[in-house]
């Protein structure tokens, strides 16, 4: 599980690419911010897309990350000035102006960095992770999540797991 | 008020309380049970509440109910500067089993007989023996599903309900654990999984954590409360925070005092016979606040152990990806929420080892959860690393040991004559350390989880060995009013009844002289059952 490269960043945005030619902003352009001005929502929309980028199901902006920062932080100051921080970085850094592939590079070095620029990729990526997986797109669509529901009775696992099984799915 | 004419004053509603006000009410007994909060509506449980909706309701401003809020708001705690003690409480109708953690496993007799053999502190003053009966009382009430799987620190039951089918990751660790020799049972845990007594089988939604919407696993209210108001011989009185139990001029309980938490107003309710069962910590806080000529140093307190010998169990947690699982069909994990598997302790008290007693552990945040906190533990971003979300969602594994603490002198509660609640009683100010066999075994419990997960091939995510949950985390106190055959050490005589007021019965967590390295929620409705039981029986000769 090394970190990715800057030659796997380039083959992510070619496969997200052929997937989702462009990140898809439904949701936000309905959206009024509250919190930030829409200059800085739309960096934020484009930053926690780069993080989890629409596929074959929605991405973060789609479902609603963006949104639900923004909404975040009107109640809470302190996490509010710490997006305009993150924000303020990434626009120093000419994010926005950058391709698809330079973004991704750009924040590959980001997801590198021992000094504040590593703080702040990982502070983007708990706020996009964190709302992502809590919506029903990133819940349901995206991981398949079956649960609290009603069921009659619970048998459990009916596969034939073995500790000698092959890693990514092969079993009986 | 000044009618009140009641036989037994409860202090409380939980486990200890509501078994104590059940099983009086129903041999006739007039009750009346004192509960500082309010009853939690089932009609206002987040059961059903999907995660994504949780956040649209908390928008528009509804809530859940607030089940932990109330003590510290009307009770804090204190702890020493730099010192940590998580103290998590539930004021209301039920206490805490309301949204408790449903396992119910029986104490062994290794566990009642081993203080005696390593020789800390003080022994149990009863035996497995005297309990079991008890034991198969209460399973058989309340329905507790397990195996029959049975170790010899996990004895046996007739009563358990089928368990529920173990989920993927469950499977694999439990080859895992028999690889390295120490096999794991079935879980015991109080959820219904068929129909009992009259009362609807759980429906797995896996949301008991918000509390049960039909009351398909234990709860106080519904399971013993309930039964108890339909006799005609119990009152609740709710929000009622008591603070102390006032004695005459021989020193016996004729009062309990309390406040009315709605309009402040303090009442004196007249008391022949008192249990306690307001939880290990704020029993404690009660008698020791319960001042008086008679009892300087607090209620029953002439031995200075009310308040000493606090313990509670450590922990640590260890999370881990199944690779037998990666890139797996999502599956429904929820189950009836927590463990359906459970790794008794395997340490016999005679066996060589640098510490005493052991531990035992528990498995639950497996599989496919109601949101992803494996994904902070994954590198990268973009769609690689959104796929690896994904493939390693069903791959989650936990491993949670619960080690056995020590009880300890200096471990204790005490009230503080300079901190006052709003009605002008001293709050409660909490000292506990864990000392070095806890370590000791805490590494030994490393040791054994880095084998299985070595023999299992699992990547565990970022831990740091040595780590340990927040003490007070396991939310299982026990101790400070220990029970014990010599009045110089111990506070409670094996029924429970206090040695130095007789008509005095504590009957929760803090008459336990050792926690063991078990839950103690079916342990305490057992004894509580028994010492009422006395109680009853001492009542009928005149004899109280």
């Amino acid at each position: 599980m090394a970190e990715s490269t800057r030659r796997e960043a380039l083959a992510t945005i070619a496969v997200a690419g052929a997937a989702a030619p462009a990140a898809l902003h439904a949701d936000h352009h309905e959206y009024e911010p509250q919190a930030f001005s829409s200059t800085q929502y739309e960096l934020l929309s484009e930053l926690v897309d780069v993080i989890i980028p629409a596929t074959d199901t929605p991405g973060a902006s789609q479902a609603g990350v963006a949104r639900m920062v923004d909404e975040d932080s009107v109640d809470d100051p302190a996490l509010k000035a710490q997006v305009e921080t993150m924000l303020q970085r990434f626009a120093a850094d000419g994010f926005s102006e950058q391709t698809e592939v330079g973004r991704s590079l750009l924040m590959t070095d980001y997801s590198k960095a021992q000094d504040e620029r590593g703080e702040l990729f990982s502070f983007l990526k708990n706020l996009a992770v964190d709302r992502y997986y809590a919506t029903e797109a990133g819940l349901v669509e995206e991981l398949g999540y079956k649960g609290n529901t009603f069921l009659p009775s619970y048998p459990g696992c009916r596969h034939n797991h073995q500790l000698e099984d092959d890693p990514r799915g092969s079993k009986a | 008020m000044a009618n009140e004419d009641y036989d037994v004053v409860v202090i409380g509603t939980g486990a200890a309380g509501g078994m104590a006000a059940w099983n009086l009410a129903r041999k006739g007994v007039k009750v009346l049970a004192l509960e500082a909060g309010e009853k939690f509506e089932q009609a206002d449980f987040w059961s059903h509440v999907k995660p994504w909706e949780a956040r649209a309701r908390h928008r528009r401003g509804d809530s859940p109910p607030d089940f932990e809020g109330l003590p510290e708001r009307e009770s804090p705690y204190s702890v020493p500067e730099g010192a940590d003690f998580q103290l998590r409480r539930v004021w209301g109708v039920g206490g805490k089993t309301n949204i408790w953690g449903r396992v119910s496993l029986r104490f062994s007799d290794h566990n009642f007989t081993e203080p005696e053999i390593d020789g800390w502190e003080i022994p149990w003053p009863i035996t497995y023996k005297e309990i079991a009966p008890y034991y198969d009382n209460v399973e058989k009430l309340i329905g507790v599903n397990g195996g029959d799987d049975d170790t010899p620190f996990l004895p046996g039951s007739k009563n358990h309900l089928p368990p529920p089918g173990r989920r993927c990751g469950e499977k694999l660790l439990a080859k895992g654990f028999d690889k390295i020799g120490h096999p794991v049972v079935s879980g015991r845990r109080a959820v219904l999984t068929q129909p009992h007594n009259g009362r609807a089988a759980c429906h797995y939604c896996g949301a008991c954590g918000q509390g049960c919407d039909v009351s398909a696993f234990f709860n106080s209210y519904d399971y013993l409360l309930a039964e108890a108001l339909e006799t005609g011989n119990l009152t609740i009185r709710q929000n009622a925070i008591v603070s102390r139990i006032l004695t005459n001029d021989e020193g016996l309980a004729d009062r309990v005092q309390y406040f009315d938490r709605l309009t402040g107003q303090e009442v004196q309710v007249p008391a022949k016979r008192v249990v306690v069962g307001a939880s290990a910590v704020d029993s404690t806080r009660i008698l020791l606040n319960s001042k008086s000529r008679r009892h300087a140093n607090g209620l029953g307190n002439g031995s200075d152990v009310v308040g000493r010998y606090l313990v509670e169990q450590a922990r640590f947690h260890v999370e881990a990806f199944a690779p037998q699982l990666i890139g797996s069909e999502t599956t429904n994990d929820d189950g009836i929420s927590g463990g359906h598997i459970y790794m008794p302790r395997f340490e016999m008290p005679t066996e060589k080892r640098d510490y005493i007693r052991g531990f035992g552990v528990q498995f639950w945040g497996i599989g496919c959860r109601g949101g992803a906190p494996h994904a902070k533990h994954l590198p990268g971003f973009g769609s690689a690393f959104k796929r690896s979300v994904k493939e390693h969602y069903p791959a989650t594994l936990a491993i949670h040991p619960y080690i056995e603490a020590l009880p300890y002198k200096d471990n204790r509660i005490t009230v503080d004559e300079n901190r006052l609640d709003r009605f002008g009683v001293p709050l409660m100010h909490i000292e506990y350390k864990l000392g070095e066999n806890e370590f000791k075994m805490m590494d030994r419990a490393h040791d054994m989880v880095e084998e299985v997960l070595h023999v299992m091939r699992a990547e565990p995510m970022p831990y740091k060995r040595g780590d340990y949950d927040r003490l007070g985390s396991a939310i299982h106190e026990h101790g400070c009013c220990r029970m014990g055959a010599d009045p110089k050490l111990s506070a409670l005589n094996k029924h429970m009844q206090m040695h130095e007021v007789k008509n005095v019965f504590v009957t929760d967590g803090s008459a336990f002289p050792t926690p063991t390295e078990k839950n103690p929620t079916l342990t305490i409705l057992a004894m509580s059952w028994r010492a009422t039981d006395y109680l009853a029986e001492q009542m009928k000769k005149g004899e109280l």
